[in-house]
């Protein structure tokens, strides 16, 4: 489950990247046409990337409970079964 | 000259920038890829482990009813171990608390199931949605950069 975290990592990286090219390609246009579709464009992608990374995170983070909290009652139970086993040995 | 030398840099910009447009978006649809793979993983886990929780529930309820058994068939002998029937009616109070909980286990795991899937389903369209707005953009720049190059003399959009 952590893996969605190290994807989301990745993606954030790429999503900065673009940004920073964003930055340097509409900068050195100089032209009020480009600057506005530059900034456009690009507080477009960041606010995309703002509300999907910050939900998905939630949500991983949520998932990433849940599975543990699954885990940790099926070892409990398989726990109990197993040990109620072994106290089989004094009845005959 | 000097305007032609403009016009080359300007054309090879935007065709450089067009082309990482291009990867940014196709390394975005990777890692929409991989997200959206990796969630059926995750629901494969927690199937395992409430199929686990149930075979336990079996196995603690396979012993309940064993240790009954014993204990019918132990208080039908003519001489009755009495140090035996105490050791099995421990065994099934124990063993009958047990079953309690894991009923309640499987329960609980059957509800923690059911929020683990929505939470998934959202997490994928959420997932895909982000993926598409992402490309409509991208398509949007790779658009606007064409529009600008088609001004300039001597550059051809690919």
């Amino acid at each position: 489950m952590d893996f969605i975290d190290k994807v989301l990592v990745d993606m954030g990286n790429d999503m900065r990247s673009l940004s920073k090219m964003n930055g340097v390609l509409f900068e050195q246009w100089q032209d009020v046409k480009s600057e506005q579709f530059g900034q456009q464009f690009t507080s477009l992608i960041d606010e995309y990337w703002r509300l999907f990374s910050r939900t998905a995170a939630q949500r991983s983070t949520i998932l990433q409970s849940l599975e543990k909290q699954m885990k940790d009652m099926a070892e409990e139970l398989h726990f109990d079964s197993v040990n109620a086993q072994r106290r089989d040995v004094g009845i005959k | 000259m000097a305007s032609n030398d403009v016009k080359i840099r300007q054309a090879d910009m935007i065709k450089s920038y067009s082309a990482r447009y291009a990867g940014f978006g196709s390394a975005v649809q990777t890692n929409v890829h991989r997200v959206r793979a990796l969630l059926p993983r995750i629901l494969d886990n927690i199937t395992k482990y409430q199929n686990s929780m149930k075979q336990s529930e079996q196995s603690i309820n396979h012993q309940l009813s064993n240790a009954r058994n014993q204990l019918n068939s132990l208080m039908n002998q003519k001489d009755v171990d009495m140090r035996q029937v105490q050791i099995l009616q421990e065994k099934i109070e124990k063993m009958s608390q047990l079953s309690k909980k894991a009923a309640q286990f499987v329960d609980q795991g059957k509800k923690l199931m059911g929020k683990c899937r929505t939470e998934i389903q959202d997490l994928d369209e959420q997932t895909r949605r982000f993926g598409l707005n992402i490309d409509e953009k991208i398509t949007g720049g790779k658009n606007y950069l064409k529009e600008v190059a088609s001004h300039i003399t001597d550059y051809k959009t690919s």
